[in-house]
């Protein structure tokens, strides 16, 4: 195949007769297809990777090779991709969600054999079922394997993300003669050296990162409310939308609140997001991201979970709320603005939490020595347990217990493996690596140190992340807030504004949904089993605050420990809820739960918010077992289990809809319990209500 | 990560996945064993397949059954490969090819080009090339079989014996188990579910341990399979350096195990006395196998393997004899003492003339004879099959005709293949026994049988050191 006869596909792939190759396009297509190599590119977002594996694929399929395969952590395709490969003639497809409704028909259609391309995460990938189902029967005839954003299965990469080390692990066992491209847009020299010795023979093409329209920016802006404030009055002066990006789900839900607060058209957007519209949270996902591709949104405010592959050429501006953990996550975050426009903006504001949510991140990267052990010798004279039996056997929270067995069986060679749904433990001795740990949490740190001077330099900030980066072309960029000696936009914040983000921030409750699903054997006392029915469940709740946060969690925390909630605590409770909340049918009365440890310090809170809201306070709930404290139970299992018979109700309870109140929600399983006993007994509706959440998240 | 050399042989000879797809098959033993002495022929080595042009490489390579094309879509079957040792190797398995130090060399000599291209494994596998005794016997067992097998493993690991076994129900895995519990060492040949196995709660810990590796020529979660667990066997009996059948059908695979291993004189195979009515083990002495004691304190496992095979082999009257007059390891060099016993050939290591219906009691004379000359361990590991190289140096006079056949092929269809009518003038036999001979010299792949014309070549021992 001739660099003619690719560049007539290329013309045909992009409608244009007189397209050509961009430096490297034709060579990359030549090294895969005629000389079946290993290639790692490193290019700018834009360049045209797409048109590289596609026109690869062409030519593969008309040599008779079988589909290729793309790994990203895209979740689809972008359109304008997918009609360019049909112009070529390949059938691309994504393949995501385990319980998508087409999943049947697509894997018939890659069975046989009418799929070019096929689009799948890193997390698919390592999903046994369907590797079993769609990859093996196809695996023999793959022709191409595209892996995006490659420097993802580096572990200098900026996370450690276990599927790509999965990923690493099989492009390891590919033989010399199978090709393999590699593709992205953000890795310095040490990242690409380390994806050279990983996989050994694989051959680096590497261009130029600039990025000639960005104008860069940071600001330091210590409190929360102040930088609400600042994103409320920058983002309606600019023309064209934008990404605000955030470091956690709660502050992308907060800003978003905050910015449709204030007339901007805004979404959240985060992994697990959902939306009653939408089948499952990747359909949500791919719509928020039409959304803002077609303009048709102002500002998506979004977690790390939005950006790798994410490829809009008009975005108009990239603020980071919170500072990312590296200059290579920052890069491949803000790189994302104005690629195909004129004059795009960067601005990185940084404040307080941002040290301590990345001190959380560094230290929960890797599970506990403790937990490896105590899981591996759980299996370790066992033929191996299912997840829902490891919690039975230990209390550890499910999200750990997953964590673990994620990180363990992505080592290679692993100490435990899956075999069906169990986990099994391997022939295989297994040392927790200190050291590996010491210096990949090491790492971060110096990577976040490296933000810290991108914050605080003096000099261009362009040319900053480009050296930082490793790019040999780096030079003073001229337009950036150094180099202009002013800032782009101004630093100030007009005092009302943040009056009122300060007040909004006090107004940040959460819903509290309800449990439903009890785990198997749990309640013998009680007698719950499997989903419980709906005329016992509770309903959808109101918690004032997070736990210590910004808002009033500060608050909760310093008085629970002084053993007395103040009326503030009341007061904001009492307008959450009347206000705001208004719950229907209206409640009648108040209960709260009781505790033994601290006999009064719930229902004088309770009592007093029934006085503020004109309704009777009946304590009808009374413990009569002192059981462990519900926040040492760390899983479904347990968390039920040490619920059972605990609790009593009195006979002849009032009638009607209820508040049940308590300070502090963490699995939500006390409230759920107590509201089947008491509408066991009424038959009224329970609505939780509470201080504070201390929930983790899973 | 793999070489490049294993990842050739993987992609020409394995199985990806359980369900093979449509696509094309593998290599045998037999097709890889041919294309393996091409390649050898032509000075190029099996990675040398994965770079440069296919097409170039393979020039003048014409065989029907391993065409081009099915070469060239077994090579691009790179990331089914890749996908399957991730996972395999993920859970602790590893392979051993020819050409690694680690492969059975037992089994080289052995089998020739027949031993497998490659085996999966897990476990220690510096206990594939020490030998050991092969302990077979049916699944289904009575409890007292079953104790004698657990027995028989913890006696072999206090002498300092691996227990070579299938790891089948039964007999193997106790046999292995009481080796394993003992604090012995075992090899486990598996016909099935390799990665399973290597993740149960009761191979893990030995495993763990160093004490125990199992291995299989087979795709690591392939089912049961009688075909795959009848050609497993051969493996046990070449990889061991004596056999013990507990007890056998008298039909299925312990039967036909042992009475391939007597046809094939790899190790001595030794039948336990059974007072089994249903039991072939009394039939299996029949054709050619020793009696062992029930009683497993009387067993010597030091005899077992010893010079006992030259006192019963040979000698029987039965169809087999015909096929394997081959006889003493001429590097022994104790031919004279070990004159091959007349009659029966039915004898016991005990001695006690209870054990045995028909005892010759010279046979015993001389099988004591030999253990008080030849009592260290390491007469276990004499390797019965290290004939191929011997043979060429031996004494004529003390070699048998078949190995004179040998020799006269070895000297003149090493340089060029020979046809059967050139081999009549050559040995001046007739044209059955020639026949006869060639197909057995075939089945030990000393020779390789090529077509049109059909000629036969000698399969030197140095392709197959390089192989």
């Amino acid at each position: 195949m001739s660099k003619q006869d690719a560049e007539r596909l290329l013309q045909q792939a992009l409608r244009s007769p007189a397209a050509q190759f961009r430096d490297g396009q034709w060579e990359a297509i030549d090294a895969l297809v005629n000389q079946r190599k290993k290639l790692l590119v490193v290019q700018r977002t834009g360049w045209g990777k797409s048109s590289v594996y596609f026109i690869a694929t062409r030519l593969l399929r008309d040599k008779g090779f079988g589909p290729t395969i793309i790994i990203s952590p895209l979740l689809a395709l972008m359109r304008n991709q997918i009609e360019a490969a049909e112009r070529l003639g390949i059938r691309a497809i994504t393949m995501n969600s385990t319980n998508s409704k087409q999943n049947a028909e697509l894997t018939r259609k890659v069975l046989s054999d009418q799929i070019d391309c096929l689009l799948i995460s890193p997390e698919r990938l390592a999903n046994e079922r369907f590797a079993e189902e769609v990859l093996e029967p196809i695996a023999e005839r793959i022709g191409l394997l595209v892996v995006d954003e490659a420097h993802c299965i580096s572990d200098w990469g900026h996370d450690f993300r276990p599927d790509y080390r999965r990923l690493l692990n099989i492009l390891r066992q590919m033989p010399p003669n199978m090709p393999v491209l590699g593709t992205t847009a953000t890795a310095n020299d040490r990242v690409i050296q380390d994806v050279v010795d990983q996989l050994g023979d694989i051959e680096v093409m590497r261009g130029p990162l600039v990025r000639e329209s960005l104008a860069l920016q940071t600001t330091t802006l210590p409190d929360q409310a102040s930088r609400l404030a600042w994103l409320a009055q920058t983002i309606p002066t600019l023309n064209g939308a934008g990404i605000v990006y955030v470091l956690t789900k709660r502050d992308a839900e907060q800003v978003k609140e905050w910015l449709v607060s204030q007339g901007i058209d805004a979404q959240a957007y985060y992994s697990g997001i959902e939306d009653e519209n939408f089948n499952d949270t990747n359909e949500y996902r791919e719509h928020l991201e039409d959304l803002l591709l077609n303009n048709r949104l102002k500002v998506l405010v979004a977690t790390p979970a939005l950006g790798m592959g994410y490829d809009k050429p008009d975005l108009t501006y990239v603020f980071h709320y919170q500072a990312p953990g590296s200059i290579v996550a920052y890069y491949q975050q803000v790189g994302r603005a104005g690629r195909g426009i004129d004059q795009s903006f960067g601005v990185l504001l940084s404040g307080t939490e941002d040290e301590q949510i990345h001190d959380f991140f560094r230290r929960s990267a890797f599970p506990s020595e403790k937990q490896v052990n105590l899981l591996l010798a759980t299996l370790e004279d066992s033929d191996g347990f299912s997840v829902p039996k490891l919690q039975e056997l230990l209390n550890l929270r499910q999200g750990q217990i997953e964590k673990v067995l994620k990180f363990l069986s992505v080592e290679s060679p692993a100490p435990i493996y899956k075999d069906g749904s169990n986990w099994v433990r391997t022939a295989v001795p297994y040392q927790l690596d200190h050291d590996k740990i010491a210096r990949l949490t090491a790492q971060r740190e110096v990577e976040w140190r490296e933000i810290g001077e991108y914050i605080d330099t003096e000099g261009c900030l362009m040319e900053y992340l480009r050296n930082a980066l490793d790019d040999p072309h780096s030079q003073p960029c001229g337009k950036c807030a150094n180099c202009l000696d002013e800032p782009i936009f101004p630093e100030s914040v007009d005092r009302t504004r943040v009056i009122t983000a300060a007040q909004f921030i006090k107004q940040s409750e959460l819903i509290f949904k309800p449990r439903i699903q009890v785990a198997a054997g749990a309640f013998p006392q009680y007698g719950f089993r499997g989903n419980l029915p709906p005329e016992l469940r509770a309903s959808e709740g109101r918690i004032l605050s997070r736990w210590a946060d910004a808002g009033w969690g500060g608050m909760v925390e310093e008085d629970k420990h002084n053993g007395f909630f103040r009326d503030e605590l009341v007061e904001a409770t009492a307008e959450m809820i009347s206000l705001r909340w208004r719950p229907t049918p209206e409640p009648l009365w108040v209960t709260c739960v009781p505790s033994l440890n601290h006999p009064d310090l719930v229902p004088h809170f309770a009592q007093r918010l029934a006085e503020k809201l004109g309704l009777p306070f009946c304590p009808v709930i009374t413990k009569v077992l002192d059981n462990r404290p519900q926040k040492f139970q760390n899983n479904r299992f347990h968390q039920c289990r040490n619920l059972d018979g605990v609790f009593s109700i009195e006979e002849g309870i009032p009638e009607g809809p209820v508040l049940l109140v308590d300070d502090v929600i963490d699995s939500g399983w006390t409230v759920t319990v107590l509201a089947a006993l008491l509408r066991q007994q009424s038959g009224g509706e329970v609505y939780p209500v509470a201080l504070a959440s201390s929930a983790t998240g899973d | 990560m793999l070489t490049a050399h294993t990842q050739a042989v993987l992609l020409l000879t394995a199985y990806f996945s359980k369900a093979s797809s449509t696509g094309v098959k593998p290599l045998s033993n037999k097709e890889w064993g041919r294309f393996a002495l091409w390649l050898n022929s032509k000075k190029l080595k099996p990675e040398d397949l994965l770079s440069g042009s296919l097409v170039q490489s393979l020039d003048g390579w014409s065989d029907d059954k391993i065409t081009l094309e099915r070469i060239e879509a077994l090579l691009n079957r790179g990331s089914a490969l890749a996908l399957a040792v991730e996972k395999w190797s993920r859970a602790g398995l590893w392979i051993v090819t020819r050409a690694d130090a680690d492969y059975p060399r037992k089994l080289k000599t052995r089998l020739g080009n027949m031993a497998p291209p490659l085996f999966f494994g897990c476990g220690n596998r510096k206990l594939l090339n020490q030998g050991g005794i092969a302990a077979v016997g049916s699944r289904k067992t009575s409890e007292a079989e079953l104790l004698y097998s657990k027995q028989l493993g913890s006696k072999a690991a206090g002498e300092g014996l691996s227990i070579v076994s299938g790891g089948a129900k039964g007999v193997d895995e106790a046999a292995m188990l009481g080796a394993l519990d003992a604090e012995g060492t075992a090899v486990g040949i598996l016909a099935n579910e390799l990665l399973r196995a290597s993740t149960s709660g009761k191979y893990r810990k030995h495993l763990l341990a160093n004490n125990l590796v199992l291995i299989s020529p087979f795709h690591p979660e392939a089912g049961f399979n009688a075909g795959n667990a009848m050609q497993r066997n051969k493996y046990i009996y070449c990889l061991s350096d004596a056999a013990i059948a507990v007890h056998s059908g008298t039909k299925g695979g312990t039967w036909e195990g042992v009475l391939e291993n007597i046809r094939q004189q790899w190790v001595p195979v030794w039948v336990k006395q059974t007072d089994d009515p249903g039991a072939g083990n009394a039939a299996l002495v029949e054709k050619g196998a020793k009696l062992l004691s029930a009683d497993i304190e009387a067993v010597d496992f030091k005899a077992l393997a010893g010079d006992a095979s030259l006192v019963s082999n040979g000698v029987g009257s039965d169809m087999f004899s015909q096929s394997h007059v081959m006889e003493p390891t001429p590097e022994v060099g104790k031919a004279e003492e070990n004159l091959p016993a007349p009659a029966l050939g039915v004898e016991s290591v005990t001695g006690q003339s209870k054990t045995g219906p028909s005892l010759d009691s010279q046979s015993v004379e001389q099988e004591r004879g030999n253990i008080t000359d030849d009592t260290d361990a390491s007469g276990l590991d004499r390797s019965t099959g290290d004939r191929v190289d011997s043979v060429a140096t031996a004494d004529v006079s003390q070699i048998s005709l078949y190995e004179h056949f040998l020799l006269i092929l070895a000297s003149e269809a090493t340089q060029s293949p020979k046809t059967v009518d050139e081999l009549l003038e050559l040995t001046q036999l007739y044209k059955t026994q020639l026949n006869a001979w060639l197909k057995q010299a075939e089945e030990q792949s000393k020779i390789e049988k090529l077509k049109r014309p059909v000629r036969y070549q000698w399969i030197t021992t140095t392709q197959e050191e390089l192989l």
